[in-house]
């Protein structure tokens, strides 16, 4: 991969200070711009679940002189693009506007960071809407089982808040608590911006010394504590009619990204479930079996350890096998890790292909961006290639064995209690009463 | 998505093939996009190549466009384009199974995987710029030396069937798309879901996925796509040692008929189906022309005045009033004549009479009242930026030229509907919408809760 051409800037005055990630590209004639805030949905309080995610959403529904519809109105003329994206951990608002466009792109962009007005009649709908998309996502059946798994997994930690919020919190979020979360968290000191594209450095340096004029440094949100999740075997049915299939869900404690496991067990499960054809999971359940359509296994990253799962969704007819042979794989995972063969193939195939994580601009400001988010050191997903590439067989095998808690699962199934549930019980050997069932309509 | 095999019948790849003076259609490289150019090759064996270099970084896309989709199969084979596009990663004359995917992936493949449409099948990858002859090598092999056995077969099938309950039985979106074609195509293939019927699933054996690739994974069929750091006339020189050799083979009387055109639409087609969701969903098309039909443009323009950007008009109608959580709208870019579909998920406890109420109101608005410049110039504006934002990727570059090249014959009539959506007038808008736009060529499909 070539030397890559990132600036960091670092705006001179301490009061103000925050950060700017820019890359020049001059290929097309458009600029890409974040502005992230190190605040997100596990910040919400317990009866505001979904504070953060309409918190971005309002920003762009109004300011002290433009209501939503002049907003809106003025975008779309540009033929630009401002999204709000609300994460677990941070909020990033997305803009994208053709070159020529940037300065008055730039200017509407600022007035939202800096004066969002949350008009009440804006909140009253956009509540409806939200509400309406949770009761959509219940027809969904691998949103709505992941929905469940997380909130069931994490119980009261805070990893535990949908993002989007839930049926019985949104009600109680009000205009006043969105200005205050506004106030109090998105500020110079959680912010950061990040560009790339057609366009001169000085100019977002410009935009980014405008933001932090407006949004002076307050303090930083509380950092999150380890999630305690229990240490035995957890099993939860998730009961809806009709379903000719099933969505199985299976994890435990993940790592945090700069633990020093964290590449060894990376590359272990990348042999196991990490997607490709050749890893145990698709191997074993799908080319073999034709059980499911897809079978991944995959680390939740987060600021503190979230988690390690896996997920398939076999006919209604296999999934009792199914459960069975994965659960029985995980054991073997644990037990004898993965072979010189597998740890060879492996690594080849994630040293070549490391260059993708950073081989277009708009990757690189990315990558700098979930750095900083997530508390990583700099050149992490630079370096994330050279790191595995050290490795050795005996050490993943043995970050595995101390890693994969076969005995501490927590089992997931979405499906219809009737055909399956007493099956679920037999195939693990536990009494049904163990197993904890939920509606698939009740919200968690 | 995914996956394959063949045998040994390719005894027969004999005749249009030559390894020699291949000819390159246009000497000089065309424009593509801004400071892109690209290079079109055609082999003798009619095999298209199309090369853009972009050595910002050392990596490449390459994509295999074939044309055949779910409209080039028969009543009773449904979905047989895409499962055989899943057995292509099966075994072929010199790879085990399990080999292709492998020796790509540990040479760093990204997003290895394919697609299939009405129109059209693709298998994708992107690589580091030192593997292109690798992957030539590998594309080439499985388009001519697939190995499909029975065992094989019958395990894919399974996974298609599984993916079939994933994406339809068990999906209230997927169950109304198949819905909305059944009953928006009578007699045009279009009217079945690519992924096709469980019962013809169910009945298809190896021996029908055997003769689909005799009969249409031909070179004449194939367009291949490199985008990246790829010299030009090195993939040239490397797709004429492996593509070159592989001939050409007809297609089987029986399945040179003419695919059957779909008759007018002259009444409203209504169904209410019942699923285990919270909110009504509406979905809703009128047939159009195909995507090669002038009037497309305009179409897309209504599109964007209707559904794009932040202030739509069903944004401000649908989504504003407390209607609707979602509403889109757009034509399905197909080859035959096409439909203009509406998707509108409702809020909680509105019905979806209402946002159908409300669409028909805004089209009737579209062919009486002429749109402002002022709309018309956003509508513009929101394509332009779309249109640039989405080459932005090798992949993006690709995936355009490789979709023209297989439904338009060229990639330059993709970049020609651009340049035609600046030539629409408002008066283009209220002319289309008066033509295509009849209440009673309307479908609606609703979904309701059980």
């Amino acid at each position: 991969m070539k030397t890559l051409n990132l600036a960091f800037l670092f705006l001179a005055s301490s009061a103000f200070a925050t950060e700017v990630i820019f890359e020049k590209d001059n290929s097309f004639p458009i600029v890409y711009i974040n502005a992230a805030f190190t605040v997100g949905a596990v910040h919400d309080p317990l009866d505001q679940s979904g504070q953060a995610y309409l918190l971005c959403q309002m920003i762009l529904r109004g300011t002290a002189t433009k209501t939503k519809t002049q907003i809106e109105e003025y975008l779309d003329q540009l033929g630009a693009r401002l999204d709000c994206e609300t994460r677990a951990e941070s909020i990033v608002f997305r803009g994208a506007v053709l070159t020529g466009q940037f300065s008055s792109f730039s200017e509407i962009f600022l007035d939202l960071l800096s004066h969002p007005s949350f008009p009440q009649a804006e909140l009253i709908k956009l509540k409806s809407e939200v509400t309406s998309r949770i009761l959509e996502q219940q027809g969904k059946d691998n949103s709505l089982a992941k929905r469940h798994f997380d909130s069931w997994f994490f119980g009261q930690h805070p990893y535990a808040k949908p993002v989007i919020g839930k049926l019985k919190t949104i009600p109680n979020i009000t205009s006043e608590s969105l200005k205050s979360a506004f106030d109090k968290w998105m500020h110079a000191g959680t912010l950061l911006i990040v560009a790339t594209g057609d366009i001169e450095q000085s100019q977002i340096e410009n935009f980014a010394r405008q933001v932090v004029k407006n949004r002076p440094k307050k303090e930083s949100p509380p950092s999150i504590d380890v999630p305690q999740v229990a240490q035995k075997q957890r099993v939860q049915f998730i009961d809806k009619p009709d379903r000719s299939q099933t969505q199985i869900n299976v994890g435990q404690l993940g790592i945090k990204l700069n633990d020093s496991k964290y590449h060894a067990l990376y590359l272990a499960n990348h042999a196991f479930g990490g997607g490709s054809f050749s890893a145990r999971m698709m191997t074993e359940v799908r080319v073999k079996r034709g059980w499911s359509y897809g079978a991944y296994s995959y680390f939740k990253d987060a600021s503190q350890p979230k988690l390690w799962q896996y997920y398939l969704f076999p006919a209604s007819k296999d999934t009792l096998q199914a459960l069975k042979l994965t659960l029985e794989m995980t054991k073997e995972f644990q037990k004898s890790g993965i072979t010189e063969a597998e740890f060879e193939s492996a690594k080849r195939s994630l040293v070549n292909n490391a260059g993708f994580n950073f081989n277009t601009p708009l990757k690189r400001v990315e990558n700098t961006l979930s750095e900083h988010l997530l508390g990583l050191p700099e050149g992490f997903w630079k370096d994330f290639g050279e790191k595995l590439n050290d490795l050795s067989h005996s050490e993943v095998n043995n970050a595995v064995s101390s890693f994969i808690k076969p005995d501490q699962l927590a089992i997931s199934v979405l499906g219809t209690a009737s055909q399956l549930k007493s099956g679920v019980a037999k195939t693990l050997g536990i009494d049904e009463k163990e197993i904890q069932t939920v509606s698939y309509s009740e919200d968690p | 998505m995914k996956k394959l095999l063949l045998s040994a019948f390719l005894i027969i790849f004999s005749m249009s093939c030559s390894t020699t003076a291949d000819s390159s259609l246009d000497k000089d490289t065309l424009p593509f996009f801004g400071k892109y150019r690209a290079f079109r090759f055609v082999l003798d064996n009619k095999l298209k190549l199309i090369v853009i270099r972009d050595t910002s970084s050392p990596t490449f896309s390459m994509q295999t466009w074939f044309d055949v989709g779910s409209r080039h199969e028969r009543k009773g084979y449904t979905g047989l384009a895409h499962l055989f596009e899943h057995m292509m990663f099966k075994q072929t004359k010199n790879l085990k199974e399990g080999e292709f995917d492998k020796i790509l992936e540990e040479a760093g493949a990204e997003g290895e995987n394919a697609f299939t449409s009405h129109d059209y099948t693709a298998y994708v990858q992107e690589l580091p710029s030192d593997k292109l002859e690798l992957v030539l090598k590998l594309e080439s092999d499985r388009m001519v030396n697939l190995i499909v056995d029975d065992k094989a077969f019958k395990t894919e099938r399974e996974v298609v069937q599984n993916e079939r309950r994933f994406r339809n039985e068990n999906s209230p979106d997927g169950t109304l798309w198949q819905e909305l074609f059944g009953l928006a195509y009578t007699k045009h293939p279009y009217h079945w879901p690519v992924i096709g019927y469980e019962e013809d699933l169910k009945r298809m054996t190896a021996e029908d996925a055997r003769k689909f690739y005799e009969s249409y994974y031909t070179p004449s069929r194939a367009t291949v796509v490199l985008v990246g750091d790829i010299d030009p006339y090195q993939a040239l020189k490397l797709a004429r040692q492996y593509y070159g050799k592989i001939g050409n083979r007809e297609l089987p009387k029986e399945l040179q008929t003419k695919i059957v055109q779909e008759p007018t639409q002259k009444s409203v087609r209504r169904k209410s189906v019942k699923l285990n969701i919270k909110v009504e969903k509406l979905m809703m098309s009128y047939p159009v022309p195909g995507i090669a039909h002038h009037d497309m443009p305009a179409l897309n323009i209504i599109e964007a005045l209707l559904s794009e950007g932040k202030n739509s008009r069903f944004e401000r109608n649908l989504i504003d009033t407390g209607i609707a959580s979602s509403a889109e709208s757009g034509t399905y870019e197909n080859v035959d004549p096409s439909v203009f579909v509406f998707t509108v998920n409702l809020q909680n406890n509105k019905p979806a009479k209402t946002a159908e109420n409300i669409i028909l109101k805004e089209l009737e608005d579209l062919k009486t009242k002429p749109i402002t410049e002022t709309e018309l110039k956003k509508a513009k504006n929101i394509f332009q930026f779309q249109f640039i934002d989405g080459l932005s990727t090798n992949y993006q570059k690709a995936h355009f030229i490789g979709q023209y090249e297989t439904v338009l014959g060229h990639f330059k009539e993709g970049l020609r509907n651009i340049d035609a959506l600046q030539n629409v007038t408002a008066l283009d808008v209220q002319r289309v919408a008066k033509k295509y736009f009849s209440p009673n060529a309307r479908t609606v499909l609703i979904g309701v809760k059980k």
